[in-house]
């Protein structure tokens, strides 16, 4: 995209006000789960109270002659047909039926529905149902899984193994056996959930043709439309995604779940509209979260601090469905490979079933967990070659304009300035090292860096498009129709301010429509920190044209040249005269009404110049890249155990910033999710039970956990992107598990490889270790 | 089951009632009076989503059961506004960015509200300690907490759209 002045800019680079802030302050915005229809049923959701176990028989005669109770589904009144977020790269990636028929795999699997007149009802009704089941053998332990004779999850999925991958290059043994430092670790990244406020809910109607319609609450609206209609037995046109304002994505509604055909299929049978919302003990159970990771690796330098060796051994827990755990491991291993330039690079990665709840996309999508092995390693590696580790990041990281060992095409790249800036403003040379002491508590500081894509991911099925159509009204206000989302991340500011600075719109003339997937421009989605860039993208483009057709018309209404034309504000000026000539709505309006008139409009299908990863893992999957560090400073009480994170900086590279205050949201917010899988979230899954699923026992941060969060935004400009823009919403969680730990370590000596960082596990590391330093 | 007649004012409307036993203020606002500002999140007066004020006081209305309630006078966010203009916590929210998906912020409003209104001068710490009731999974609560000080410094606000970087 060619660029214009920067210093010219009034809109783009300014902390505008949310376009969506009015609505959300005064409690205006109708989100999913407040949207109702008339003749709404409830719908709910009986789940197998085993995690592994064969159906064999179930009597819904009780739940059927309760009164109030409309329809009542098990598994024989569905198709039958598998599906799996990634069903399109391999079929054995479609694993999941919305009620399963033969057998179930954890414990809160989708055994049969109810819809009823309202939700005592419904609930009483789920208690009717009399299943019968068999026991099967359950394995919850991804390494056992993997052993001869262990329970077979799915059919046909020998060894539980169901996907398997190595990436590399070069010759990691010849370069091991070269270095002068070799590091090695075995590390454990835990479940944790993404606790978006809104649960999941689903609203299905269907009209008297036959044509279904879902109020979704989704990132993904197209994509949710095609794996409805596939599971449904339909197509695209059959079904309209009605995407409703989301309380929470943090990738957690990129996918389909089951609720959505349930919900569809209830209203179906009882042709009414159903509504199924889960509550939040269900929301912990039955959506998805972070996978667990199993990682070995080892990493091999010279003396001089040149890294040389890459090597990474990793098990996925994928639990008992795939979802996403196969894009997950490989954007993973992608990141960490080439966070740094090392030319011999290994990776082998399995993803194992097992009987405990299953687990997907979340905020970083795989970078965390490896990230936190990579990032707490090279601290080690860098400690043991005498470097400052500050310095051992920057020698080995990326520079603007190269390429990476594996074919990604790094553009700007501030991801120096990002280390050498967090030093500063997290006083680094004063605290790092010097274990300050206050009665039992010491005080540590740790860093850790990221890269991430930031300019698209083409990692979903083929596609990483987003498209966007512009119309002029009457009166010169600007409807922005766009596929891209906003799912709170603030997308729909940032897209009225590309339009309002190309067309020269003021802001409060600009409406986002984010309506349905019959008017929207198709888009793949908001994931992946893609939505700025791509959809971004996308919104200049239309604008761009949107521009042309107004010159254009003003041209013939005004009879004088394009190159006479200039505006400036809402009016209109023709070279040579010094009064306006005409405002924006009268050329608006004059287009509509003259003779032969025309709509002032403009599209823009953006799809970026990238390829898919191949099966080694080399490919320019992205346009740009965004690179991050975070500085953690913490207290580490070693009578308790307990890891308190008292300040946190964090320095991204984000392009231009078109929104400083929502990046700035982006680093705070990313940064406090990251230290709640640091220090104290976990989902304790013992046995396939999950025992902790409400919000008082999980450990999402309060205010009164949160430390103080200084962001701070390197800007750089991204030739490819909007304004210069890449993407920042997933870099601001990657590193900061490692950060955390690497603080931990600096105060007291001890490296933890297992998260969270609970008193327990800090107490144990510091008996193992003797007495504290 | 068995219902009681009620009276109730909400956001200086008198309402009479007929509330079951097992109703909570948060059903009765959002299904009975349709104001759907404050929500349902956790189910167990632990996030704060669903904040409303009673007789001046936060409450978390998915534990408060309506019944229990005659006579009392609730506020909800729909009822912030004087006049149609923003009360000056709803204003530093926006001025702040405290918000991003937004689902946390009617019930954060409320909060800060009774926060500021009964100590208007309260020191950042005993900010972090009464709003640790309400949970954001979004901000990290640092535009949160800007967000009070405006209103502390006694900001009056935001006119317009004009950038302010």
């Amino acid at each position: 995209m060619t660029m214009t002045d920067p210093t010219e800019w009034k809109v783009v680079g300014k902390s505008i006000l949310r376009v969506d802030g009015l609505d959300k302050v005064t409690g205006n915005t109708v989100y999913g789960s407040d949207f109702s229809l008339p003749g709404m049923l409830t719908g709910k959701i009986l789940r197998s109270p085993y995690p592994h176990a064969r159906i064999v028989s179930i009597d819904t005669s009780a739940a059927q002659a309760l009164p109030g109770v409309r329809a009542v589904l098990t598994g024989a009144d569905t198709s039958g047909t598998t599906f799996g977020f990634q069903g399109v790269i391999s079929k054995q990636l479609a694993d999941k039926m919305p009620l399963e028929r033969d057998k179930v795999r954890f414990i809160g699997d989708e055994v049969a529905a109810v819809a009823a007149d309202d939700e005592h009802t419904a609930l009483t009704a789920i208690d009717l149902i009399e299943v019968e089941y068999e026991e099967l053998p359950a394995v919850f332990d991804p390494f056992a899984a993997r052993e001869p004779g262990a329970p077979v999850i799915h059919d046909g999925v020998d060894g539980n193994v169901v996907d398997i991958f190595d990436y590399g290059s070069g010759d990691v043994d010849g370069a091991l056996a070269a270095a002068d430092v070799v590091v090695s670790g075995e590390f454990y990244s835990s479940p944790v959930h993404p606790v978006a406020m809104e649960t999941h809910q689903a609203l299905a109607d269907w009209d008297a043709a036959g044509r279904l319609t879902m109020y979704a609450s989704t990132q993904m609206p197209f994509q949710l439309r095609t794996h409805l209609s596939h599971v449904l037995g339909l197509t695209e046109g059959d079904v309209k995604i009605a995407k409703m304002p989301t309380g929470g994505g943090f990738g957690g509604r990129m996918e389909m779940h089951p609720l959505d055909p349930i919900a569809a299929l209830l209203a179906k049978q009882t042709g009414r509209p159903v509504r199924i919302q889960y509550s939040r003990a269900e929301e912990f159970l039955a959506t998805r979260f972070r996978h667990p990771i199993h990682m070995k690796m080892t990493l091999g330098a010279k003396a001089d601090g040149t890294m040389t060796a890459f090597d990474l051994d990793m098990l996925l827990d994928s639990g008992a469905y795939v979802a996403q755990a196969s894009g997950v491991a490989r954007v993973g291993s992608k990141n960490a490979m080439t966070l740094y330039r090392v030319a011999n690079t290994r990776v082998h990665s399995e993803v194992a079933y097992t009987n405990n709840p299953y687990a997907s996309a979340y905020r970083g999508y795989g970078n965390p967990q490896v990230n936190f092995a990579h990032e707490v390693l090279v601290t080690e590696l860098a400690e043991k070659l005498g470097i400052d580790e500050i310095e051992l990041r920057i020698q080995n990281g990326n520079k603007p304009n190269t390429e990476s060992y594996f074919g990604q095409l790094i553009g700007s790249c501030e991801y120096e300035q990002v280390l050498r800036k967090g030093r500063e403003l997290s006083n680094w040379d004063e605290i790092h090292g010097k274990k300050q002491r206050n009665g039992s508590k010491v005080r540590g500081l740790g860093v850790a860096s990221c890269i991430n894509v930031g300019g698209g991911a083409r990692d979903q099925g083929d596609s990483d498009s987003s498209g966007c159509v512009l119309i002029m009204q009457d009166d010169g206000s600007v409807t922005v129709n766009t596929g891209g989302q906003e799912i709170g991340s603030g997308g729909s500011t940032v897209f009225a301010q590309i339009v309002a600075e190309e067309l020269g719109v003021s802001i409060d003339r600009i409406h986002l429509e984010q309506s349905d997937t019959d008017l929207m421009p198709w888009d793949i989605g908001a994931h992946a920190q893609r939505n700025v860039f791509c959809a971004g993208n996308a919104v200049l483009t239309a604008a761009r044209e949107t521009k042309q057709v107004l010159i254009e018309e003003i041209c013939r209404q005004l009879e004088c040249a394009a190159e006479d034309v200039s505006i400036h504000g809402s009016n209109v000026y023709i070279a040579g005269m010094s009064d306006p000539q005409a405002t924006i709505p009268e050329i608006a309006r004059g287009a509509h009404f003259r003779p032969g008139g025309q709509l002032i409009w403009g599209k823009g299908f953006y799809d970026p110049p990238t390829i898919k990863t191949d099966p080694k893992g080399y490919g320019n999957q992205s346009a740009a890249y965004s690179f991050g560090a975070q500085f953690a400073e913490v207290e580490v009480d070693v009578e308790t155990g307990h890891v308190d994170v008292v300040r946190l900086v964090g320095t991204n590279d984000v392009g231009v910033a078109i929104n400083p205050a929502g990046v700035e949201g982006q680093i705070e917010g990313g940064a406090l999710q990251g230290i709640g899988q640091a220090t104290t979230e976990l989902m304790h899954i013992e046995n396939g039970e999950l025992l902790n699923s409400m919000m008082h026992n999980y450990g999402v941060p309060t205010a009164l956990d949160a430390p103080p969060i200084l962001a701070h935004i390197v800007e750089s400009s991204e030739p490819t992107g909007p304004f210069g823009a890449k993407g920042v919403g997933e870099a601001t969680i990657v590193p900061t598990c490692a950060a955390v730990t690497n603080a931990v370590y600096d105060a007291i000596g001890v490296r933890i490889t297992e998260l969270p960082l609970s008193p327990e596990r800090i107490l144990d590391a510091i008996d193992a270790q003797g007495e504290p330093a | 089951m068995k219902t009681n007649s009620i009276s109730l004012s909400v956001n200086g409307e008198d309402h009479t009632l007929d509330v079951q036993g097992n109703e909570t203020l948060l059903d009765t606002v959002r299904h009975a009076l349709f104001l759907t500002g404050a929500k349902m999140s956790c189910e167990e007066g632990r996030c704060g989503s669903c904040t409303l004020l009673v007789d001046g006081n936060a409450v978390a209305s998915c534990i408060v059961l309506t019944s229990d309630l005659d006579g009392a006078s609730v506020t909800t966010i729909e009822g912030l506004q004087v006049g149609g203009k923003l009360h000056p916590v709803q204003e530093a929210f926006l001025e702040a960015t405290g918000l991003q998906c937004g689902y946390c912020t009617p019930g954060m409003v409320m909060s800060c509200v009774s926060i500021l209104d009964k100590d208007p001068t309260a020191s950042e710490e005993q900010v972090r300690t009464k709003l640790s009731g309400n949970i954001c999974r979004c901000t990290g609560y640092v535009k949160i907490l800007d967000a009070v000080r405006l209103v502390q410094q006694g900001h009056q606000g935001h006119q317009g759209q004009e950038a302010r970087s």
